[in-house]
């Protein structure tokens, strides 16, 4: 196989990484963002339940990223890393806040015990919604990365107005996202009670999208470039239109089990948007040259026969990773019900 | 103060607070494999109360390993991108292969483990406890694979000039099997079983002091005791071939654990000691031509010195002799629990003698020691290397940290961990306190989370 086979391979594989991560740890953390609002214990304890069997593991995708990211595109790691330190030690804080705060929180009776962890477990999940957000509002503007691959950028340069933009769609996109897992997890009065809120989160998604992608083609018209040369990819815009459609159609129908599935593909269409606006692009260097500063699969990728080894290491893990999956989802399948092991 | 050396504190911090967890989780994890099997063998209720009593300490470990883990795997970009760069093509490989292979399979298995009891058979539940112990075992090989390759890089060349030099893979085999590779799994892994032994020792012993939950206690302390003896055996065994390992493939290391300044015959093996670099000597009781019997099996042969290298390849020589020998006196003080406990037990008197007792609460803190001590023996001996011989740690660093910035991260981590350490011990203590379902339950604490009596 060549070697641009490999790091064509190789970028997939993280292009999939990161989506089986917004798909599967993006309804944890919308139900995080909604957990607050869902008035008593009860109710509170089976959103919690709804995602206890699962968050755990589509977080285990965001260690995938983060280790494919180093064994395939080491620079990319280094510099990423390296240069986004600040934020990264806040995304790490909140991550920490989160997993202590689903665990603690029912270790303890009080009200204020609770409150307080539940309060914990509401920041931090739009902290690292947000902040994913904002990485990758950052990666299509450009960040000043140097020739020598170093990012000198202070913390405050990250919050430009765009990637603000972008961190607040994907919060909007999660909160829906996790509002779809819960009408499909939850019956009766918690079931009401989401329903009622469906409707906001769908609306604030759908004028988020219909923003940013205007904002995204008028200012970055290079996201368009491949659209033009390629027009072959337009199916994916219009499958995402669709899919949204699709998505309040089945909502409107009660058919919760379809309208998450189509919450999951609105998802995985919108960053296909992204990856194929960026291709061959990794990191967009803000300091221009023509972009030749800039850091693509081709030019950060690890030696021929690492990337031989990761893919090795990718055709025996996917099946053995999708077949833990599917037994987990199986076994906790249905509507989430509370036990005196539950959180 | 510089950004290297915040660095290093840093990265010895989260590393040792994160290696308080999983240790615990795995050998914990085999204990339970091994209750629950016999619960699937006998069928006996008691079993089966042990096994969750167990696997709900297991699950509050395994969240602050998750929890505390996820800072290491950032920590090699955030702090040392320039070593990152350099050793991507190999030490990624061994870190995403660890994710791939045991993240998933523990993180699959976990919820089955922690919630499935009403949700699957019981064989099904058995097979979710083996494989997350298996997926916790495999996580740890990985790890200390790709630490080993660190402390004895192999199967590699360099290549590339300035900002594209990196390390890349010539043979994966080499890679895999390093030269001290199996000798430090060995040795990691027999540390995490005796954590595992020793919580049981503890927890079992408290029982007996405040005289509750005894069937439990009387089963729980004669395994364990048993257990940690072996252990603490095979330990001893898998500690000579490491040591001659080191002395063979990091013999500066090795002069440095044993503050062996000069190349000497008839080396002396420093039981006690003050360590004077003024002098270059060591004071304190030794005995004479043990270490050279140690690491050569013969009294004679010499045994390499520090003055054999140049100084600026020297590991901080007091602090690697004494971590090193605060390892080998928490592996004696475990040794003497274990041995004192068999010969009570074998008098018939295990359940009476208090003192004991009381003491044996406190064991648990041994294997503590002892593999934190042993860590810090490990990579400070490696120093001033981050690769043992191609790369030094100053050149690993990030470049475009600033001091400020490390030391904001420095203060979240000690603010962040001394909570969680505090809420984690609270927690901890609260569980044993309540202890198994068993016929004296006192039916305190579960109320609260029986879904209708809540606080609404």
């Amino acid at each position: 196989m060549s070697y641009e086979v490999l790091q064509i391979l190789t970028y997939l594989l993280l292009i999939a990484s990161v989506t089986f991560y917004v798909v599967l740890d993006g309804f944890d953390l919308g139900v995080g963002s909604l957990q607050i609002f869902a008035g008593k214990d009860r109710n509170r304890r089976i959103f919690l339940n709804s995602i206890g069997p699962f968050w755990d593991g589509n977080e285990v995708w965001l260690i995938i990223i983060v280790g494919l990211m180093f064994v395939g595109f080491p620079d990319m790691y280094a510099t990423i890393l390296s240069g986004f330190y600040v934020m990264l030690m806040c995304f790490l804080c909140a991550i920490i806040f989160r997993a202590v705060a689903i665990e603690f929180r029912s270790k303890m009776p009080g009200a204020a015990w609770r409150g307080t962890w539940d309060f914990f477990f509401w920041l931090s999940s739009l902290t690292i919604t947000f902040g994913a957000g904002i990485a990758l509002g950052n990666l299509i503007q450009g960040i000043p990365v140097n020739a020598d691959r170093e990012l000198y950028l202070p913390f405050e340069a990250l919050f430009g107005i765009y990637p603000v933009f972008v961190g607040l769609l994907s919060i909007a996109l999660f909160t829906m996202h996790g509002n779809h897992f819960l009408l499909m997890k939850t019956e009766d009065e918690v079931q009401e009670r989401v329903k009622k809120w469906i409707p906001y989160t769908i609306s604030l998604f759908v004028l988020f999208f219909i923003t940013m992608t205007v904002w995204t083609w008028m200012a970055y018209p290079f996201m368009l470039d491949h659209f033009v040369d390629y027009p072959v990819f337009w199916i994916v815009p219009i499958a995402l239109a669709t899919v949204i459609v699709l998505m309040c159609y089945f909502t409107a129908r009660q058919r919760y089990g379809l309208s998450f599935l189509m919450s999951m593909l609105t998802i995985t269409l919108l960053f296909l948007l992204y990856a194929i606006g960026t291709f061959p692009k990794l990191v967009i260097s803000s300091l221009g040259q023509g972009g030749s500063l800039d850091l693509t699969l081709y030019n950060v990728s690890a030696s021929y026969t690492t990337l031989v080894v990761t893919l090795v290491i990718a055709c025996i893990g996917v099946p053995l990773v999708l077949a833990y999956g599917w037994i987990l989802y199986h076994v906790f399948r249905g509507k989430t019900q509370l036990h005196d092991h539950s959180y | 103060m510089d950004v290297l050396f915040l660095s290093r504190i840093q990265f010895g911090f989260t590393a040792s607070f994160h290696y308080l967890f999983p240790p615990m989780s795995i050998g914990l994890s085999w204990m339970i494999v091994i209750i629950e099997g016999m619960y699937m063998w006998t069928k006996k209720e008691k079993y089966r109360e042990m096994t969750k009593f167990w696997t709900k300490i297991f699950g509050l470990f395994f969240a602050m390993g998750v929890a505390t883990g996820f800072v290491q795997v950032f920590a090699f970009g955030n702090n040392w991108s320039s070593f990152s760069k350099f050793v991507g093509d190999v030490f990624g490989s061994l870190l995403a292969a660890e994710g791939v292979f045991a993240f998933f399979l523990e993180a699959g298995f976990i919820g089955i483990m922690l919630f499935g009891w009403d949700r699957v058979k019981p064989w099904f539940h058995y097979l979710a406890t083996i494989l997350v112990s298996f997926g916790a075992t495999f996580s740890a090989t990985w790890i200390v694979m790709a630490n080993s390759w660190m402390q004895t890089p192999a199967g590699f060349k360099v290549v590339g000039e300035g900002i594209h030099r990196r390390a890349v893979i010539t043979d994966l085999w080499e890679v895999y099997f390093n030269p001290s590779f199996i000798d430090r799994i060995i040795h990691v892994l027999l540390g995490c079983g005796l954590m595992g032994t020793f919580l049981l020792v503890s927890v079992s012993a408290y029982y007996y002091v405040r005289r509750r939950h005894l069937e439990f206690a009387r089963f729980t302390l004669k395994f364990s005791l048993i257990a940690s003896f072996i252990g603490l055996i095979l330990q001893l065994w898998s500690a000579d071939s490491s040591a001659r390992g080191v002395a063979k493939n990091q013999p500066v290391k090795l002069a440095a654990m044993e503050a062996t300044f000069e190349t000497t015959e008839h080396a002396p093996f420093t039981i006690m000691g003050i360590v004077d670099m003024e002098n270059e000597t060591v004071k304190g009781i030794a005995i004479p031509s043990l270490l050279s019997f140690l690491v050569h099996h013969n009294f004679k042969q010499a045994v390499t010195g520090l003055n054999e290298f140049p100084k600026e390849d020297w590991p901080s020589i007091p602090a690697v002799f004494y971590s090193y020998r605060a390892m080998i006196f928490a592996w004696g003080a475990m040794m003497l629990y274990a041995c004192i406990g068999l010969f009570i037990w074998w008098l018939g008197k295990l359940e009476t003698q208090k003192w004991y007792l009381w003491l044996a609460v406190f064991s648990v803190a041994f294997p503590y020691i002892a593999n934190i001590a042993g860590w810090f023996t490990a990579e400070m001996g490696r120093q001033p290397w981050v690769v043992y011989n191609v790369m030094r740690t100053a050149d690993g660093v990030s470049k475009v940290l600033h001091t400020s910035q490390v030391v904001g991260s420095m203060v979240m981590f000690v603010v962040i961990y001394s909570l969680l350490g505090s809420l984690f011990v609270f927690l901890l203590d609260r569980k044993i306190q309540h202890g198994p379902e068993d016929s004296e339950s006192k039916d305190d604490d579960i109320h609260y989370r029986d879904p209708y009596t809540l606080p609404q």
